[in-house]
C-alpha cells in the first residue's frame, strides 16, 4: 500500500473495529452469563471488567480526539467548526434514539423481573411446601409409633451386646473397623425388615453402638447428630426428615428404649420415603428453593441486567461518538484541505496540489481547485514573463519612466529614471513619489512641478524642470499621462523624463553662434573701413584746417576711432561667447588659478585689499584651466568694479569643499563690499545684455555661467546681508580623478 | 489547590485506603481458626482444624433464601529457607457447601470431595459441624521430603461459587468478604 495516510487510517479503523467487536462479544457473553449462571457465572465479573476496560479505552480515544478538536477550534483551524457541527449532529442522531430505547428497555426489564414474582405464586409454593410437609408428617407419625413399638419390644427382650463403641466411631484418632456385628437371625434384623427401614441401630446409654442392621450393607451406619442423641437421652423422641443424598429423603427416628433395669438405650432408624412421594416432595422443594433464590436475587438481577444494559448503552454511545468523530473528520477533511489550499494560494504558492481522496462531489471540488491552481500558476508565469519583458524594454529606453499608482506611489521605475534623478535603485518602489522628491534636496523642483498635475489628475501634462544633481544642472522635460483603467478611482500615471540639457545647450550655442556670425559679418566688417576712413580724413584735413577746426576734427575723428575700437571689442566679446571651444580637460587646482588672478589684480589695484582664504589641500577638479581662469577673472573684475573707491574696499575670495545635491563640490566664493545688485536684476543677471554698469557689455556674467555649466557646475549671485554681493561657484569633483589622486597619495605614503 | 496540598491529600487518601483494606471489616463475616494441626494417619498427611464461623447478615440472608454457600479450605506447605524465598511444596484445596433445605427445615453440610452430607437442625449446629475439620487428607507422607515444613491453612467463603448475578455485588460489598486469613505453624517432624 503506497499511501501511508491510508495505511494509518485502515490500521486505526481496524484497531477500533477489533476493540468494538471484542466489546460486543463480551457483552453477548455477559448476556448469556446472565441467563445461565451455572456456565458463565465465573466469567461474569471478568467480562464486566473487560467491558468496562474496553469502554474506558474507547472513551479515552474519544477524549483524545475531542481534545484535538478543541485545540483546532481554539486555533480556528479550517474545517474545525464544520467537524464540530457534524459531530454534534451525528451524536444527537445516534444517541437520542439509543437513550430512549435504553430507558424503555430498563423499564420493561424491571417490570418483567417483577412480574416473575407474584404473591399468589409465593403463597402457592409456600402452601405446596406445607402440604408436602403435612403429607410426610402423617407418614412420619406412623413411623414414630412403629419405632416406639419396636423400642418397647426391645425393652422387653434381651438384646445381644454390641462389640462396637459409638465414641470410637466418632473419634478421629481411633481406627474404625468394620462392624463385628453380624446380621443374622437377630431381633434387630427382623425388626428392620418388618418395619421397612433401611437402617436400624441400637445405641447404649453412653452412646455405644449396641447393634445395627442395614439394608444396604453399609459398614458405617448413618449416625444421628449429637443434638439428636442429647434430645433422646433427655427422654424425648426425635423424628425428622433428612436429605441424606440428592433428591432422596429419609425419615430419621430416634426413640429411647426404657428397659426394666432402668438402663436407657436409644433405637435409631432411617426409613425411606416412597419413591413417588419422594419425587413429588423433591419437586416441591426444588421449585420452592429456586423461587426463593430468584426472589432473593431479584434486586441483584435487576442491578446486573441494568449494568449489562448500561454497558450496552455506553458501548453504543461511545461507538457512535467515535464513529461520528471519524465520519465528521473524514467529511471535513477535503474542506480543510481546500481551506489550507486557498490560504496557500493567497500566500502565493501556486504549486500546491490537494490529494483527491474520493470520486464524489467533494472529490470533484478538490479536482476543480487543483485545476484552478494550475491555471492561476500558469497565468502568473505568463504575467511574470510579460513583466520581465516590459522591464527589459524599459531598461533599454534612454527616457526615464516612472509608473505610479492611483495614490502616486511608485510601482515601476526604469534604470534611466534612476540615473537621471540620481535615486537608489529599488528603495523608492512603493513610496509616494512626492515624499521621495521632498526627502531628496535636488528633487525639490521636481516635486513642485509634479504636484499640480498629479493632484488635479490631469490626463496629459508636461513640465520642464531644472534640477541640480551630482552631475550639475539638468533640464528635464517631464511628461505625465494618466493610465486608462476600467475603474475611474483606480487610475495610475506614467511619467516620462527626458534629459534635454544638452539639447537646450546646443540650441543656445547655435543661437549665439549665429549672433556672433552676424555680428562679425554685419558689424565687424564695416568697422575697419570706418576706422580707416576716419584716420584718412584726419590725416588729410588736419593740416589744412586752422587750429580751431583742426582741433574739432581731431576730437571728432578720435571719437569715431575710439567708438569703433569699442565696437570691435564688443564684437570680439560676443565672438568669444559664441565660440564653442574644445574643452581641454585636465586636473585643475582652483587655488593655483585664484592665486594667479588675485596677484594680477592686486598689482593693478593696490588700493583694494583682496583677501584670499583658500582651503589647504583643496581637491583638484577636472576642467579647462584657461576657461576657469576667465571665470575667476570676470568675477573678480566685477567685484573690483563694484567696490567703492575708498580705502575700505575689500574683496574676499574663499575656497572650500561642500556636499551639494548628493555630490562633493569645490566651492568658490567671491565677496565684495559694494552696493550689491538691484533686486530686479538679480533674476536675470546671468542672461546676456543684463548689466548694471554704464560701460559693460552684459556678457561677462553670461560667459561665466556658460563656462561653469560647461564644467557641470552651478553659479549663483546674491546680495550679502551686510553690504555688497557674493558670487558662489560650485564645481563637482571628478570622482575618477579623485579616486586616482587618492591612489597616488596612498602610493606616495 | 497547590501541588503540595494535592500531594498531602493524595497521601492521606492512599493511607486511609491501605489501612481500611488491611483491617477486617466490622460489618462483614469472620472466620476464626482456633487450632490447626497436621498428623500422619495411615501414611497419609492429614490436617485437623477447629474454626468458628460468623457469617454476615447478607450471607445468612442468602443462605436462608436457599442459596448454597461454599467454604474453601486451603492448605499450603512450603519449605523454609533462610535467605531466599520459601519454595512451595504443596497446595491443597478442599471445599464444603452449606445450604438450607426448606422442606425439612434442615441445614445440610456437604463435603464436595467425598459427597458426604451431614444434616443439622439449626445453622449454629451446621456451622459448628463445619468448623470441626478432621482427617482431611493432604498428600502421601512420602511426598513431604525432609523437615522442617511450614504449614499455612485458610478458610474462606468462595464468592465465585455464588450465583452469577450475586458475584459482582459480593466482590464489591464488604459484607461478603469472609476469610480467616492464613493460620501458620511449623512442623519439625
Amino acid at each position: 500500500m503506497a499511501n501511508p495516510a491510508l495505511k494509518t487510517r485502515i490500521t486505526a479503523l481496524g484497531a477500533v473495529a477489533l476493540l468494538s467487536a471484542s466489546l460486543l462479544g463480551s457483552l453477548i457473553l455477559m448476556s448469556v452469563a446472565m441467563q445461565d449462571s451455572a456456565r458463565f457465572g465465573a466469567l461474569y465479573s471478568i467480562l464486566l471488567l473487560t467491558n468496562s476496560a474496553g469502554l474506558l479505552a474507547l472513551a479515552g480515544l474519544i477524549a483524545i480526539n475531542l481534545r484535538r478538536l478543541r485545540r483546532q477550534l481554539r486555533a480556528r483551524e479550517p474545517g474545525s467548526r464544520l467537524t464540530l457541527r457534524l459531530l454534534v449532529f451525528f451524536v444527537a442522531l445516534a444517541v437520542l434514539p439509543v437513550t430512549v430505547l435504553y430507558i424503555f428497555s430498563l423499564d420493561f426489564l424491571k417490570r418483567g423481573i417483577d412480574s416473575w414474582f407474584d404473591v399468589r405464586v409465593d403463597r402457592a409454593l409456600e402452601a405446596a411446601l406445607e402440604l408436602g410437609r403435612e403429607a410426610l408428617d402423617l407418614r412420619m407419625r406412623d413411623l414414630l409409633t412403629q419405632t416406639e413399638a419396636m423400642a418397647d419390644e426391645i425393652a422387653q427382650g434381651t438384646p445381644e451386646r454390641a462389640v462396637l463403641n459409638l465414641d470410637a466411631l466418632r473419634d478421629p484418632d481411633s481406627i474404625v473397623v468394620a462392624s463385628a456385628w453380624t446380621p443374622g437371625p437377630a431381633l434387630l434384623d427382623s425388626m428392620r425388615e418388618r418395619s421397612g427401614a433401611d437402617e436400624m441401630t441400637l445405641f447404649g446409654d453412653d452412646g455405644s453402638l449396641l447393634a445395627s442392621s442395614s439394608r444396604i450393607s453399609e459398614l458405617i451406619p448413618h449416625l444421628p447428630a449429637a443434638a439428636v442423641m442429647i434430645q433422646v437421652r433427655q427422654g424425648r423422641s426425635y423424628i425428622g426428615l433428612d436429605p441424606l443424598s440428592d433428591g432422596k429423603l429419609f425419615v430419621r427416628v430416634a426413640v429411647p428404649v426404657r428397659g426394666e433395669s432402668g438402663a436407657r438405650r436409644i433405637l435409631h432408624a432411617l426409613y425411606p420415603i416412597a419413591p413417588r412421594l419422594n419425587r413429588l416432595a423433591d419437586s416441591v422443594e426444588d421449585a420452592y428453593a429456586r423461587y426463593a433464590e430468584l426472589a432473593y436475587l431479584r434486586d441483584k438481577l435487576k442491578l446486573s441486567f441494568t449494568m449489562t444494559l448500561t454497558l450496552v448503552l455506553l458501548f453504543s454511545i461511545v461507538t457512535a461518538v467515535w464513529a461520528a468523530l471519524y465520519s465528521a473528520r473524514r467529511l471535513a477533511a477535503p474542506i480543510r484541505d481546500l481551506a489550507s489550499g486557498t490560504a496557500a494560494l493567497a500566500a502565493g504558492d501556486y504549486t500546491m496540489s490537494l490529494p483527491v481522496q474520493s470520486t464524489d462531489d467533494l472529490g470533484f471540488l478538490v479536482s476543480s481547485f487543483n485545476d484552478m491552481t494550475r491555471r492561476i500558476g500558469a497565468a502568473r508565469i505568463e504575467v511574470e514573463t510579460q513583466r520581465r519583458y516590459l522591464e527589459t524594454l524599459l531598461s533599454q529606453l534612454s527616457s526615464g519612466v516612472i509608473a505610479l499608482d492611483d495614490d502616486a506611489r511608485v510601482t515601476i521605475m526604469n534604470d534611466s529614471a534612476i540615473r537621471m534623478l540620481e535615486l537608489a535603485p529599488t528603495l523608492h518602489v512603493g513610496s509616494a513619489l512626492a515624499d521621495v522628491c521632498r526627502e531628496i534636496e535636488h528633487l525639490h523642483p521636481l516635486a513642485d512641478a509634479l504636484t499640480p498635475g498629479l493632484a488635479e489628475r490631469r490626463e496629459q501634462w508636461q513640465e520642464q524642470v531644472v534640477i541640480f544633481g551630482s552631475n550639475g544642472r539638468r533640464v528635464l522635460l517631464c511628461r505625465g499621462s494618466a493610465l486608462s483603467a476600467r475603474r475611474h478611482d483606480a487610475r495610475g500615471y506614467v511619467l516620462v523624463f527626458d534629459d534635454i540639457t544638452a539639447i537646450i545647450q546646443g540650441q543656445r550655442d547655435a543661437a549665439w553662434s549665429e549672433v556672433a556670425r552676424r555680428l562679425a559679418h554685419e558689424i565687424k566688417n564695416p568697422l575697419t573701413p570706418i576706422q580707416l576712413a576716419s584716420e584718412r580724413l584726419r590725416q588729410k584735413y588736419l593740416r589744412r584746417l586752422g587750429a580751431e577746426e583742426g582741433e574739432a576734427l581731431d576730437r571728432l575723428t578720435g571719437t569715431i576711432i575710439q567708438q569703433v575700437d569699442t565696437l570691435k571689442a564688443i564684437v570680439n566679446t560676443f565672438s568669444d561667447y559664441a565660440k564653442t571651444p574644445v574643452m581641454t580637460r585636465a586636473s585643475v587646482d582652483i587655488n593655483d588659478i585664484l592665486n594667479g588672478v588675485i596677484e594680477l589684480f592686486q598689482g593693478a589695484h593696490p588700493d583694494i585689499r583682496i583677501e584670499a582664504r583658500l582651503m589647504a589641500g583643496l581637491p583638484a577638479i577636472s576642467g579647462d584651466a584657461a576657461r576657469l581662469r576667465q571665470v575667476v577673472n570676470n568675477l573678480i573684475k566685477n567685484a573690483i568694479e563694484a567696490s567703492p573707491t575708498s580705502a575700505n574696499a575689500h574683496i574676499m575670495v574663499t575656497t572650500s569643499t561642500t556636499h551639494y545635491a548628493q555630490a562633493d563640490h569645490v566651492e568658490i566664493r567671491i565677496e565684495d563690499r559694494g552696493e550689491g545688485i538691484a533686486e530686479d536684476l538679480l533674476q536675470n543677471v546671468f542672461e546676456p545684455y543684463v548689466t548694471s554698469k554704464a560701460r559693460g557689455t552684459g556678457l561677462g556674467l553670461a560667459l561665466v555661467k556658460k563656462i561653469v555649466e560647461e564644467h557641470n557646475g552651478v553659479v549663483t549671485l546674491r546680495n550679502n546681508q551686510g553690504a555688497g554681493a557674493v558670487a558662489i561657484i560650485r564645481l563637482p569633483l571628478d570622482r575618477e580623478l579623485e579616486q586616482s589622486e587618492n591612489q597616488v597619495a596612498r602610493e606616495a605614503r | 489547590m497547590t501541588r503540595d496540598a494535592f500531594a498531602r491529600r493524595l497521601t492521606r487518601l492512599l493511607l486511609t485506603v491501605a489501612v481500611t483494606s488491611a483491617m477486617p471489616p466490622a460489618w462483614g463475616g469472620d472466620i476464626h481458626i482456633g487450632m490447626a494441626r497436621d498428623r500422619i494417619h495411615n501414611e497419609m498427611l492429614v490436617v485437623d482444624a477447629d474454626a468458628t464461623f460468623e457469617f454476615s447478615a447478607d450471607a445468612v440472608d442468602a443462605l436462608d433464601s436457599g442459596i448454597p454457600l461454599t467454604i474453601t479450605l486451603e492448605v499450603r506447605l512450603s519449605r523454609p529457607r533462610r535467605y531466599l524465598w520459601d519454595p512451595e511444596v504443596l497446595y491443597a484445596l478442599r471445599s464444603y457447601a452449606i445450604e438450607h433445605h426448606a422442606l425439612s427445615k434442615q441445614f445440610v453440610v456437604t463435603d464436595n470431595v467425598t459427597g458426604n452430607r451431614r444434616v443439622h437442625a439449626t445453622l449454629d449446629l451446621a456451622l459448628a459441624d463445619l468448623g470441626r475439620i478432621r482427617d482431611v487428607p493432604i498428600t502421601d507422607r512420602s511426598n513431604l521430603g525432609e523437615p522442617p515444613l511450614d504449614y499455612a491453612l485458610r478458610l474462606r467463603l468462595d464468592l465465585k461459587a455464588l450465583p452469577g448475578p450475586l458475584i459482582p455485588i459480593a466482590y464489591v460489598s464488604p459484607g461478603w468478604r469472609t476469610s480467616s486469613g492464613w493460620y501458620r505453624w511449623q512442623t519439625q517432624r
